[in-house]
């Protein structure tokens, strides 16, 4: 699968696989396994979704299985959470090396800050910083981070721009202001509920399942294309592995330019997942 | 044999007190559940409301959320600190959208009584980093049987909750606290007020608070002016109980 370029040179590619509230071995393994067989090297994981081992288990099976793919040619990105910028008053080092040795990965490809904890964003993100720069992380960034938390960062002294954003994106809440900012300062944003987690409201939208029948994919597909025209790199989650190849054939047709303003025009600014619930004081 | 029938009375009036106390306890979590804000995964009907409402006391009593129509995102609750209205702020804000207006109910009388409350609900209602943050530990104990640990706490909210139920507070009443003027609670919670304030406007969040009617014309006089150094605060005195469905839903 082609890839685009983070600012520091390293390559994330166009579609990545999520591992929330995916909790059986089983399946992890059978998507995994899909998704390095169809080209699909990149994943997602945090501490909260209780899957960076599962995840890390089922890389290193699928990499025995498949000799011609090795380590550096996948990209696993993990997050630290909230509860650990706390505990740790910013000073994140211990849980990056605990996962590290966890997961058996002698680096992470990314490593994102999950929520920006108000008290303790600049110290983790500066934390971050060093394990970048002594290569333990080979790019950082962030998630769900609006622009004036980007200014605290610069505000806080931070030196290294992040190399990804990765909010929730989806036809309901297309962060346009957020993207347009992220382009400027050339962060690559990541896409997280690309489908809306299929909700109802998405599934049966008039105007996506009419331009859906017009390119002759499926909604899911139409808006994952959606996500990789704007340049966004959209992370999904499932659990079949025949979705894996459903999900990521996506490159073999073009929405028009009309029509991707059509499907902004959506945008209702509906978000699954609430900041401030998620993390207060956000 | 008299020793015996004394016995089994005694043992029929635990078994009736602990009968109750289980009983309350449980109508403790049943109407909880009820006023709990919803859960923001399961119910998806609030998203960009236009305005939240945080407070406690006579906006818990006198505010009816079926009037609401899913406008206002309603976290009222009864006897709670101004401390942890701010962290149930902290915690709901983002129902509401970009723009709208979070009420700020608070009242003196209660800001000196509750000052350092904290009770099994706001356990149950507020976000557990807060929590964790100030490394404050909920007693699972304690939150789990409050009719026991804190039962003045729960018999007022079990009375005042059925009252309520049984539509007792929906007649307009004129609202007024006397409170004795006290120069270094009125600044404290004009200070907390104006932080509240600013963390609104921060959020692109227009604050309006909503001040209970005083006795004493100093307290909220310079209660108001605190707020409104702070920035574009609107500030309004609730007079009578209807003041509040004039103001939310009008």
């Amino acid at each position: 699968m082609e890839s685009i370029s983070l600012s520091n040179g390293k390559n994330i590619p166009k579609v990545m696989l999520g591992s929330f509230q995916m909790n059986k071995e089983s399946d992890m393994e059978a998507v995994v396994e899909e998704a390095i067989s169809k080209g699909v090297y990149g994943f997602d994981t945090s501490p909260s979704y209780k899957t960076e081992e599962s995840l890390a288990r089922a890389v290193h099976k699928a990499l025995s299985k498949h000799t011609d793919v090795k380590r550096e040619d996948l990209f696993i990105g993990s997050k630290i959470d909230s509860w650990m910028m706390m505990e740790g008053k910013g000073d994140i080092r211990k849980y990056v090396e605990d996962v590290l040795e966890r997961t058996k990965l002698s680096y992470l490809d990314l490593l994102l800050i999950h929520w920006p904890q108000p008290e303790y964003l600049v110290q983790t993100y500066l934390c971050m910083e060093k394990l970048y720069e002594e290569g333990m992380v080979k790019s950082i960034g962030v998630c769900n981070l609006k622009v004036r938390h980007f200014n605290k960062l610069i505000e806080g002294g931070a030196t290294i721009t992040p190399h990804v954003a990765q909010n929730e994106i989806h036809p309901f809440n297309t962060e346009e202001e957020l993207v347009s900012y992220c382009k400027e300062k050339n962060i690559v944003v990541q896409a997280y509920s690309p489908l809306c987690r299929m909700i109802p409201e998405i599934k049966n939208d008039a105007t996506l399942n009419i331009l859906a029948i017009k390119y002759g994919v499926s909604v899911a597909q139409l808006m994952l294309r959606f996500h990789t025209q704007r340049g966004l790199v959209p992370i999904v989650k499932t659990s079949s592995p025949k979705r894996v190849s459903e999900n990521t054939d996506i490159f073999n047709f073009t929405i028009e330019e009309d029509d991707m303003k059509t499907i902004s025009l959506l945008d209702r600014h509906f978000k699954m997942f609430l900041e401030s619930r998620c993390c207060p004081g956000y | 044999m008299r020793g015996l029938i004394i016995a089994v009375i005694i043992l029929a009036v635990l078994i009736l007190i602990a009968l109750f106390l289980w009983l309350s306890n449980k109508a403790y979590f049943k109407f909880l559940r009820h006023d709990k804000p919803t859960s923001y995964f399961k119910d998806l009907r609030y998203r960009n409301v236009e305005g939240i409402i945080v407070g406690n006391g006579a906006v818990f009593k006198y505010l009816y959320p079926r009037r609401n129509q899913q406008k206002i995102y309603i976290c009222t609750t009864h006897r709670r600190s101004l401390d942890m209205d701010f962290a149930a702020l902290k915690t709901y804000f983002s129902h509401v959208k970009d723009g709208g207006t979070a009420y700020i109910y608070a009242d003196y009388g209660d800001f000196k009584k509750y000052k350092d409350l904290r009770t099994p609900a706001d356990f149950e209602i507020i976000h557990p980093h807060i929590f964790l943050e100030r490394q404050e530990k909920p007693r699972k104990l304690r939150n789990k049987y409050p009719v026991i640990f804190f039962p003045g706490y729960t018999f007022s909210y079990l009375f005042m909750r059925t009252f309520k139920m049984m539509g007792m507070y929906k007649k307009d009443r004129a609202l007024l606290s006397n409170v004795a003027y006290n120069e270094k609670d009125v600044k404290e919670m004009g200070e907390m007020l104006s932080e509240m304030a600013s963390f609104c406007l921060e959020r692109t969040l227009k604050p309006v608070i909503l001040l209970m009617d005083n006795g004493d014309m100093r307290v909220n006089n310079e209660l108001k002016e605190t707020c409104v150094r702070s920035g574009e605060v609107e500030v309004k005195i609730i007079k009578r109980s209807s003041d509040f469905k004039e103001i939310l839903f009008k």
